[in-house]
């Protein structure tokens, strides 16, 4: 944090462009750092041999560092990246410094896909062990689906109500209503399937094995492409949906696209590590602090990078506990993203004034 | 807690209703109270009241339950259940023996729920009371139930089916107005507060906590037997069957006492969390009662260790047995859970076992039901999985081998 400051405060000084090349070597060291932290003890030259040969000169060493701490970091990289750039478009989208993917209901959307794969009918529903059948691909879609029915509908009231509180008002009944039908199968669901879907809740970047791993690296990466694309639109964006349109923005096709990356993005992370809190909404703050302006341009790049320092911090914390014991993701980030949210508030005079 | 079944079609749900009408008719003589008496009837009441008389010849004492006490005071017992709920205060029930009047409850006692026994109607919310009351031959006492396609056990769900059994959360949570209407002796807990079960006090009705699942020690989870044997008078029939359950236990047990121990991976990890038993854990006392260790056996915790995949493969990567919770019946089901489990010694060589060889079509396990009285039975699959040379031409009961 106290780096952070620093950079924050000597922005004057530095050009954009350099307080990005700065973020990229924090998220990189932060990255470094978290190859090194992890419940089993590996040593730092293994580490270093593994990177430089791919043999950490010990078998077990190699299957473990290969096969699950890597894969959890480029999980909480991919996801990290992916929320914070998503959080910033929705903020920007919406016009309000409080958007992101769970207060649209988006999230509640994935998660009620989620627990209809999971969880099925229960007892109510015959031939439910079926569909639990999915696997993996089955849930990522559902969660997608369900995201992107979620957001479709928020959109659908867009439409006819031109203010965006009442449209924020909207997503957080229609969040409600969402998880309303979670709570339904929560309360019909066999106590075992119960405490698997309450632990997939709680969030985890090393659930992921290598494969699924890369699959969301390409998913979000493909989004998080569209979404860096959108820089100019979402700069005319800020002064104004009417003054966007003059300037010849195609405002119905920029927000189609923002959207559906933005689903994407919230649906395949919240399928692979659950609901993860509060990344989305803290961390485009954060880099607005730190960039010093609302240009997308560089705004988007540096959310995308604190994004993956943030989120890889937030995994390395889990890991942190004596002994075996591993923390879920949620607390950290919400532990994490509670207090920087409350503090960049306090401290930016533009924030406090309900700018974006 | 509880394990489900599928519905059966209405041709079998017939003939079970059927049987169990002509169960109920042979059923009802067997339930006779076992310590009748001076002084008491056949029907377990007290024939002409007498202060000075002691009406409970045949005391239980507990050996191992950590969770209940209970105590005797001539016409009447008091249990005391230490934690209802996970972390809750204690609670005390007043049991008073039919026929004496209600003793004058202070102190500790005032206020406590006073229950006349043995009782004649008894609602159950969870299966695994169902399998205490049916070694008891007490099931005829059974009215009610949380949620009928929850059972496992065959005479129990006969029972549930006979029509005199209601259904009072079949939608998840107590239905406190059905309850109050069929005006029961008494309901026991699944060891979790409801909301409802405040209302049910409030009309009278006694709600006791069976809060088994909070003893540490398989055979304490077993003795919540005599909890029972207090409501319907079967004292004598709770101390052979369990006297039964520990003796072969302790045999089983001793079978290994001197083998060097076996070094197991346990459990399963879920979206990379990996919880593993506590050294002075229910499922780690079994382990260690069957032979085996793991490598978190000295941990002091009597609940699990929340880890993750990499402490597990950095500890048991090597281990040659592996000891599930899963309902996994083949190897691919737990690759396609997770597929890094593959990197287990254990997977490889195919040792992976499963208490899933009494779990149906809908994920019903009887493990979860007759496990809590039974632990002889879990404790002799364990053995023969982790020490096979001891137990040779073991029948499984619970375990199977993944395919």
């Amino acid at each position: 944090m106290t780096a952070l400051s620093a950079v924050a405060g000597r922005r004057k000084l530095l050009g954009p462009w350099l307080v990005l090349l700065v973020l990229l070597a924090l998220a990189l060291i932060m990255i470094a750092i978290a190859a090194t932290v992890g419940t089993a003890n590996i040593p730092v030259s293994a580490l270093v041999r593994f990177l430089t040969t791919g043999d950490a000169g010990d078998p077990a060493w190699t299957v473990l560092l290969d096969r699950v701490r890597m894969p959890r970091i480029g999980t909480a990289a991919a996801a990290g990246a992916g929320l914070a750039l998503a959080g910033l478009v929705m903020q920007t989208l919406f016009a309000n410094p409080l958007a992101d993917p769970y207060v649209l209901g988006i999230s509640s959307g994935a998660s009620l896909g989620v627990a209809v794969v999971t969880l099925g009918g229960g007892t109510l529903g015959a031939g439910f062990v079926a569909i639990t059948g999915a696997g993996r691909i089955g849930v990522v879609a559902a969660a997608a689906v369900g995201a992107l029915a979620v957001l479709l509908l928020i959109l659908l009231f867009g439409r006819w109500i031109s203010s965006v509180v009442s449209l924020l008002i909207i997503g957080v009944m229609v969040s409600s209503a969402v998880s309303a039908v979670t709570s339904l199968l929560l309360a019909f669901a066999e106590p075992a399937r119960l405490q698997q879907f309450i632990t997939w809740g709680l969030g985890s970047f090393s659930g992921v094995p290598r494969g699924d791993m890369l699959i969301m690296i390409v998913i979000i990466g493909g989004s998080g492409i569209a979404l860096l694309g959108l820089s100019q639109s979402l700069n005319a964006l800020l002064l104004g949906e009417r003054y966007a349109q003059t300037m010849g923005m195609r405002l119905r096709l920029i927000r189609s696209l923002a959207i559906i990356a933005t689903a994407v993005i919230a649906g395949t992370v919240t399928a692979y590590c659950g609901p993860i809190a509060f990344l989305g909404i803290a961390v485009p703050h954060l880099a607005r602090l730190v960039i010093g302006t609302s240009d997308h341009r560089v705004l988007l790049p540096a959310t995308l990078l604190l994004g993956v320092g943030v989120s890889v911090l937030c995994s390395l914390i889990t890991q942190a506990p004596p002994g075996d014991l591993v923390l879920p993701v949620n607390v950290v980030s919400a532990l994490v993203g509670v207090p920087v949210v409350l503090a960049v508030l306090l401290r930016s005079r533009r924030l406090a004034a309900g700018a974006v | 807690m509880s394990t489900h079944r599928p519905q059966g079609s209405l041709l079998a749900l017939f003939l079970i209703m059927i049987l169990g009408l002509a169960g109920c008719g042979t059923q009802a003589p067997a339930g006779a109270p076992s310590s009748a008496g001076a002084g008491v009837g056949a029907d377990g009441c007290i024939t002409g009241f007498d202060p000075e008389t002691d009406y409970f010849g045949d005391k239980q004492r507990l050996e191992f339950a950590q969770n209940f006490t209970i105590s005797y005071h001539r016409s009447y017992q008091v249990i005391t259940v230490q934690q209802p709920t996970i972390g809750g205060k204690p609670e005390r029930y007043v049991l008073v023996r039919c026929g004496a009047p209600t003793p004058e409850l202070t102190g500790e006692l005032a206020g406590a729920p006073v229950i006349t026994t043995p009782v004649r109607s008894l609602f159950s919310s969870s299966t695994t009371h169902l399998p205490a009351l049916e070694a008891l031959d007490r099931l005829d006492v059974l009215t009610g139930v949380a949620v009928k396609a929850y059972i496992s056990s065959a005479a129990a769900r006969q029972r549930a089916d006979s029509g005199e059994v209601i259904e009072y959360a079949a939608a998840g949570t107590p239905d406190a107005e059905a309850i109050v209407a069929a005006e029961p002796d008494v309901l026991i807990t699944d060891g979790m507060d409801s909301p409802a079960f405040a209302t049910v006090r409030d009309a009278g009705i006694g709600v006791l906590a069976g809060a088994e699942f909070l003893e540490n020690d398989p055979l304490g989870r077993a003795e919540w037997i005599k909890f029972f044997a207090a409501l319907t008078g079967t004292e004598t029939r709770a101390a052979e069957v369990f006297g039964q359950i520990r003796d072969d236990y302790r045999a089983t047990s001793e079978l290994v006492a001197d083998a060097e121990p076996v070094d197991l991976l346990l459990s399963q990890p879920y979206q990379g969390e990996w919880s593993i038993p506590g050294g002075s854990s229910f499922a780690g006392k079994l382990i260690k009662d069957a032979g085996g260790t793991w490598p978190w056996a000295d941990d002091p915790s009597t609940g699990s260790i929340n880890t993750d995949l990499e402490a597990v493969l950095a500890k048991s990567a090597g281990a040659k047995t592996w000891v599930t919770t899963s309902n996994w019946r083949t190897l691919a089901e737990a690759t396609a859970d997770e597929p890094r489990l593959a990197e287990f010694a254990a997977y490889r060589s195919g040792q992976v076992w499963a208490p899933s060889r009494q779990l149906n079509e809908a994920g019903g396990n009887n493990y979860f039901e007759l496990g809590v009285l039974r632990p002889d039975l879990i404790l002799a699959d364990l053995v023969a999985i982790v020490h096979p040379d001891r137990l040779p031409d073991h029948e499984f009961t619970f375990y199977q081998k993944l395919s």
